[in-house]
């Protein structure tokens, strides 16, 4: 290699590492406010759940007729976030779409921290939480709960993986450069994790294969954990539940509320680390397509979803679609504000190009999360409140499901644990990938950066 | 005032014409028929004849008949015909019409269905809980048929399995005014067999032939597992009873579905197919993984020394 080439990718690299590595060192006012707010949710949230631990579920608004409540509801959505990660990083990253290089990490982070969170929740809504181990000691390979577990932790270990293995020539070159600028505890840290990289063509070559195998393998993965979730539902008898299209309508609708995800969570990150120059309006401009593109093919489930049961009534279904469907109904006006606001109108505006900027992109994506959570309260309890045999003899509460305030603060406190893993990962780690900027800018990497 | 009259009027006749139509759903009595009587014998014959044909025909609606003083059944249930009301308050010809015609609502018209015969015996067999009502002439016989009732005191009944005609045999003993044993003919038995719901009955007032015998097919009643039914046996009002547990095969294996490997049993009842699928892929997509983090250590192998 040249001098002059050498001289000119230290220049470029010497850039990028001031650009994407300078707030590793800084505690900002806000960053500590944010993580201060957090903190504050959870530790009500955990006092709430000493609560519920002692008490039993008797605390929480679930009765024998619906016993999957928000908790249920928020495994869904949990793992259903959780699948952007594959989105994003495999398919449109097999697809060889460059754009995706700045977001990949983002939303691998955001993978990590949500599908964690899924397996957490389940914990949550167990009312003898001691007695977790029994379904691994008694789980039945029949039954779709233990498919479940086994797939949620595989993903686990996947979107690890995932995130920490494009991560290796970042963490060698905190190593190698910023050994002065950060505590020694954080240092040592990055120095453990880089696992010796010194970007040998052979590393790289053992890097980028494994990355490979790993981004084939999560599809089918992703596609079984959100899937298996919907099996949860869909074995079922359940009017609501009993649908063969359950699979791939979960699989899409988590496409769409991972991309809202990805938009907000992006939107801030860029904000707060002035990352304006790496993640531009076109990142955004190709995420509200993508945008769209999945929404798009979630609108067409959501037409087979419940208009196929709706012309026929069967009797059972016909209880259900009105709850939804009728503005009377128990669920009617939730049912058309979430598909107004986490559907039709991200859509609608998600087709202008002058909407897909950052701004109404992250206004957006906080509509398509909002409304992926409020679509999965509705996915999960209506179907639990009509079940086929006639509700009597039972107390008025068992009727109807009303989520107590205890229920409300643990389920906040579970979400905002989750954005506080994603808070701290963005403030630990690089949070766009410094050697593949490099190389899109014609470095060569393969050295000790 | 005048208008209000005659707005009450109009009203009055309205509902008069709504009433109309109610009484459309009406009982409807032939002139003929208006106060005849029963026309054929009361005797136990018609009375059985009638029970059976009850049983077929009106119990689905109007279930067992209880004697009470009012109807003590609401709608969708038909009414109890053993309350006095019914059984005063209607001839036996009334009752023939409303069997025969229905009532165009609740109550179906059987003439097509229930031979004029018949519908006479399903009235003597109604007849039979009104202590009121009284048969329409002396020459009818009374209840029981004297003839044929046996004079002595009837000691047991026992029962036994005929595997050739693959029947139950129950036989009633007795002494007769001499102090002899002997078979009595036409003694009611009544037979039934013990099930997982309650008894079924198989004979229900047949009567003994020359020998004291009665015999009831049991078609394809399946035994116990070792091959036993329990059967209960009892002569008229159930003063002389027995019971027995017959042997009428040599058993059969109940194959619990829970044995098999199925979708519904417990974990070591995995199916093979699923056990083989879910470890296959679970293993394999763990080795996956497995590797990836060897290739952690292969790269950690790398570093400058």
């Amino acid at each position: 290699m040249s001098e002059i080439k050498k001289q000119n990718d230290d220049a470029i690299m010497e850039k990028i590492r001031k650009d994407l590595l300078h707030h590793l060192p800084t505690r900002p006012l806000a960053f500590k406010l944010w993580v201060g707010f957090l903190l504050t949710i959870i530790g009500v949230a955990l006092w709430g759940y000493v609560i519920q631990f002692n008490e039993g579920l008797a605390v929480t608004g679930m009765r024998d007729y619906v016993s999957w409540g928000l908790y249920i509801a928020s495994f869904v959505f949990f793992v259903a976030v959780a699948l952007v990660g594959m989105l994003l990083s495999a398919v449109v990253g097999l697809l060889k779409q460059k754009w995706i290089t700045p977001l990949s990490r983002i939303a691998e982070m955001i993978a990590l921290a949500f599908v964690m969170m899924a397996g957490i929740i389940i914990v949550v809504d167990m009312g003898r939480p001691e007695r977790l181990l029994n379904v691994f000691i008694y789980g039945r390979f029949q039954s779709p709960i233990v498919w479940d577990i086994t797939v949620v932790q595989v993903y686990i270990l996947i979107s690890f993986l995932l995130l920490f293995l494009p991560m290796l020539p970042d963490l060698g070159i905190i190593r190698n450069h910023m050994k002065n600028d950060l505590p020694k505890w954080q240092w040592k840290l990055y120095n453990i994790l880089s696992l010796g990289w010194v970007g040998t063509p052979g590393q790289y070559k053992i890097m980028h294969s494994t990355i490979r195998v790993l981004l084939i393998l999560i599809v089918p993965v992703a596609l079984g954990i959100h899937t298996v979730t919907s099996w949860l539902s869909a074995m079922t008898l359940r009017a609501g539940w009993d649908s063969t299209i359950f699979g791939p309508y979960y699989v899409t609708g988590a496409f769409v509320a991972g991309t809202g995800a990805v938009a907000v969570a992006t939107y801030f990150i860029r904000r707060a680390y002035h990352l304006e120059e790496y993640i531009t309006d076109y990142h955004f401009d190709k995420l509200g397509q993508l945008m769209v593109l999945v929404s798009l093919v979630y609108l067409y489930f959501n037409l087979n979803e419940f208009w196929v049961p709706a012309y026929k009534m069967k009797t059972a279904d016909a209880h259900h679609i009105h709850t939804l469907f009728s503005l009377d109904g128990e669920y009617g006006v939730m049912f058309y504000l979430t598909q107004l606001f986490g559907l039709i109108l991200p859509i609608i505006f998600g087709l202008f190009k002058r909407f897909r900027k950052p701004f109404p992109m992250m206004i957006i994506g906080v509509s398509l999360v909002v409304g992926a959570w409020f679509k999965r309260v509705i996915i999960i309890i209506p179907t639990l409140i009509h079940a086929y045999l006639p509700i009597q003899n039972v107390p008025e509460s068992f009727h109807e499901y009303n989520p107590t305030g205890l229920e409300i603060t643990v389920t906040l406190g579970v979400i905002a644990v989750a954005v506080l893993i994603v808070t701290i990962l963005a403030k630990l780690f690089p949070v766009v990938p410094l050697w593949e900027i490099a190389e899109e800018k014609g470095v060569d990497i393969e050295r000790n950066l | 005032m005048k208008k209000n009259i005659l707005n009450i009027l109009s009203l009055i006749s309205i509902s008069l014409l709504i009433m109309g139509n109610v009484q459309a759903q009406q009982w409807k009595i032939d002139d003929d028929l208006k106060d005849a009587r029963l026309k054929i014998p009361y005797d136990e014959t018609n009375i059985d004849a009638g029970k059976l044909i009850y049983e077929k025909s009106c119990k689905a609606c109007h279930r067992d008949i209880v004697i009470v003083d009012k109807n003590d059944r609401d709608l969708p249930s038909a009414p109890n015909l053993g309350n006095k009301e019914f059984q005063t308050n209607n001839t036996d010809g009334e009752i023939f019409c409303k069997i025969s015609h229905g009532n165009g609502a609740g109550m179906p018209p059987f003439e097509s269905q229930i031979s004029e015969e018949q519908r006479w015996q399903v009235i003597a067999f109604l007849r039979s809980f009104s202590d009121t009502w009284e048969a329409p002439d002396a020459s009818a016989a009374p209840v029981a048929d004297k003839a044929d009732e046996f004079n002595g005191q009837i000691k047991a009944i026992s029962t036994s399995y005929d595997s050739k005609n693959n029947s139950i045999v129950a036989k009633v003993e007795a002494i007769d005014s001499e102090g002899n044993t002997v078979y009595p003919k036409g003694v009611k038995v009544k037979i039934s067999i013990q099930r997982g719901f309650g008894n079924l009955p198989i004979c229900d007032g047949e009567k003994t032939d020359d020998n004291g015998l009665v015999s009831i097919s049991l078609n394809n009643l399946p035994p116990d597992t070792a091959g036993f039914i329990k059967v209960y046996a009892q002569v008229g009002d159930g003063v002389v009873k027995s019971e027995a547990d017959l042997k009428i095969s040599d058993g059969w294996k109940w194959e619990n579905p829970l044995d098999g490997h199925h979708l519904w049993g417990t974990r070591d009842k995995t199916p093979i197919w699923l056990l083989i699928t879910y470890l296959t892929v679970t293993i394999s997509v763990l080795l996956i993984i497995g590797w990836a983090f060897f290739q952690l250590a292969r790269i950690y192998n790398l570093r400058e020394r």
